[in-house]
């Protein structure tokens, strides 16, 4: 896989005010010269050993694979990085490429909370001012996060714009950063946005798919599953694989409550269509005016009306398949993990460990699926104990509260 | 003192009919030209205030036709008084590009301004504005490079180029620096008409601008006073009218 791409296919490329071509052409320099600079990359190293705790574990979900009874299912526990999440590989690559450009100011938008965890967190490590963008409903989805994120010392701004979700948080931070990129660096936390963000944040992210390659030498692999919001933690995952015909790589969208628009974030079947939106080209839940269409799913951080454009592409050539998971499957899967092997997905890593629960049934003994758990469940606390322990969750909430 | 100004309005808002009002209150105040913007979702550029207008466009279910039918509405009332369509390039693209300028064009609409559409990176854009002689009005800000500037101008056939005075986002007040006005001078230079904007809301500002530019774009000002006067349930053409005059004065 080439480091600098700028298009996959039709996808990508670079559609931004004349304000933000200076500021992304800086960075892009930057990204090549340090992608390939040996202090940066063993700095990078020293980073991911040292204060994200790589490599992960591939751990083997033998009474998982026992109970389905097909093919065995491996776990890669990107959960257990620190901050809890996939997001801090980026954070760090970026947070240090943003020092090494001179950059004393960081902005990011979050989701879920778990990008703007793991850049608040990265930081603070590197002595970096920090701004998180969260959509005001978000906030209320995911509260823990903004507690961390300003304990690691960074300001969090409720966006109370348009859907007050991640797409909102984008909008603000770019708003931000076409008045401030002399000074500061927005670390975008999937691989989308305008270039050179989606070959940066792959490649950041890479470190995923190359651990598993080494993990799984001995294993037959045959599907790896990981869930796709804009699709970092998937092209990460995958990123070592793209270019060889095996194994089958599966990505899977949110599929909400229901089949309507506005009800899910399935972008790679018949709703998607190609679209022009903060700063890229893809596939997005779009009306016939061009107008994004509102998103639903029980995990914030799949509720994104775009998807990264390599993913798009590979999607379109028939290198990754897309599937969806509903919100009451994903949660069925953060159960049946929780009590077959003692961990807990993230709501938006449940959607991939349900798709793996499917396809694991089809497979031969012999056979290998590698599920990604992109991110630990803790954060979820406030949706997953409402759903699944109602009333016991509501009580010990009102005692907390008195 | 020519003290022209192109105004800016949210089609469709604060309600469609309510958009025809503002736009005729701004022809009968003497604007030079309208630029009416077509609501999108998710205007990266704009301020909250036009971002606010924008989704509340959207909310009474704007639909980008019926943009094309307030511009006929405006052309029937005030032949001469040029129009500038201003959008995003999600809307744009989506209508297909070449659609969108034989749109315009058949509309009588002078220019195109969409920011995210730029030279090398627009779809076609300026080259079917050439040929459907629709103007594709480049968007520059005072911080791109010369080098820059020079390929811009170079590849637009556009008669009018439009200058934001800062980055940054639409609305919050903008102090016109010397720097600004060197810039404003150095593309005069190339025998363009200049529009400059961002941040515009009082008449000094607009002295200041005066020599500098063909034209000042006030926007976010306008929308607010809109929102003023359609919250006092007061005449929207009357009271946007006089606001322009007094700008203007």
């Amino acid at each position: 896989m080439k480091k600098y791409n700028n298009f996959f296919g039709r996808f990508g490329g670079r559609y931004v005010a004349e304000v933000l071509r200076e500021p992304l052409r800086e960075l892009e320099d930057a990204y090549k010269k340090y992608i390939v600079d040996t202090d940066f990359i063993d700095e990078l190293n020293k980073f991911a050993k040292d204060f994200i705790g790589r490599p992960t574990p591939l751990l083997f979900a033998e009474n998982s694979t026992n109970q389905i009874g097909g093919g065995q299912i491996y776990i890669k526990l990107e959960g257990l990085a620190n901050t809890g999440a996939h997001k801090i590989n980026n954070a760090v690559g970026q947070a240090l490429l943003a020092k090494r450009m001179g950059k004393t100011r960081v902005i990011a938008e979050t989701g879920a909370g778990q990008h703007g965890v793991a850049t608040a967190a990265a930081c603070a490590r590197l002595g970096l001012e920090c701004v998180i963008y969260m959509g005001a409903e978000d906030i209320r989805r995911q509260h823990p996060n903004v507690y961390w994120m300003e304990l690691y010392g960074a300001k969090v701004v409720s966006v109370e714009s348009g859907s007050k979700t991640l797409k909102d948080a984008v909008n603000e931070a770019l708003r931000d950063w076409s008045g401030s990129f002399n000074n500061t660096h927005y670390i975008i936390g999937s691989a989308l946005g305008p270039s050179p963000y989606p070959d940066m944040v792959r490649e950041f992210q890479s470190v995923i798919g190359r651990e598993v390659k080494e993990q799984a030498k001995d294993l037959d692999i045959a599907v790896m599953v990981a869930c796709v919001g804009g699709g970092s933690n998937a092209i990460g995952f995958f990123e070592p694989f793209l270019e060889m015909n095996t194994p089958r790589l599966v990505g899977v969208e949110a599929g909400g409550k229901g089949s309507g628009l506005g009800e899910n974030a399935i972008r790679m079947t018949d709703s998607g269509k190609d679209g022009i939106v903060q700063g890229y080209k893809s596939k997005f839940l779009i009306d016939s005016d061009g107008q994004l269409s509102e998103t639903h799913s029980i995990s914030a951080g799949l509720d994104y009306p775009g998807i990264g454009p390599q993913l798009a592409n590979l999607g379109e050539i028939g290198r990754v398949e897309f599937t969806s998971i509903n919100d009451n499957e994903a949660l069925e899967a953060l159960k049946f993990f929780a009590r077959n092997e003692g961990v807990i997905f993230a709501m938006e890593s449940s959607h991939a460990g349900a798709a793996a629960i499917k396809i694991a049934k089809g497979l031969p003994k012999n056979r290998a699926i590698i599920v990604n758990m992109s991110g630990r469940g803790d954060k979820d606390i406030f949706i997953s104990a409402k759903a699944l322990d109602e009333k016991p969750w509501k009580e010990f909430l009102m005692e907390e509260s008195k | 003192m020519n003290r022209e100004i192109v105004s800016h309005l949210v089609a469709g808002y604060p309600t469609l009919e309510g958009s025809f009002e503002v736009a005729k209150g701004l022809i009968d105040g003497k604007g030079y030209a309208l630029e009416i913007q077509i609501p999108f979702s998710d205007p990266s550029a704009d301020g909250p205030t036009i971002e606010v207008a924008c989704s509340q466009s959207l909310k009474l279910g704007f639909k980008v036709d019926m943009g094309f039918e307030l511009i006929k509405r405006v052309k029937l009332y005030s032949p001469e008084t040029p129009i500038y369509l201003m959008s995003y390039a999600s809307i744009v693209f989506t209508n297909g590009v070449e659609n969108f300028v034989k749109k315009a064009k058949l509309y009588g609409v002078e220019g195109l301004i969409i920011p995210d559409l730029t030279v090398g990176a627009d779809e076609g854009l300026y080259e079917l504005g050439k040929k459907y002689d629709v103007n594709i009005i480049p968007v520059l800000v005072t911080s791109v490079p010369k080098n820059r500037v020079d390929e811009i101008l170079r590849n637009s056939s556009s008669d009018w180029v439009y200058i934001a005075l800062r980055g940054g986002i639409t609305g919050s007040y903008t102090e016109i620096t010397k720097d600004n006005l060197d810039f404003l001078d150095y593309v005069k230079g190339y025998n363009k008409h200049v529009m400059a904007g961002f941040g515009i809301q009082s008449k000094e500002q607009i002295d200041v601008l005066d020599k500098h530019v063909d034209a000042s774009v006030v926007g976010s000002y306008f929308v607010k006073k809109t929102k003023e006067l359609f919250d006092k349930k007061m005449d929207l053409s009357k009271g946007i009218s006089q606001v322009i005059s007094d700008l203007r004065e």
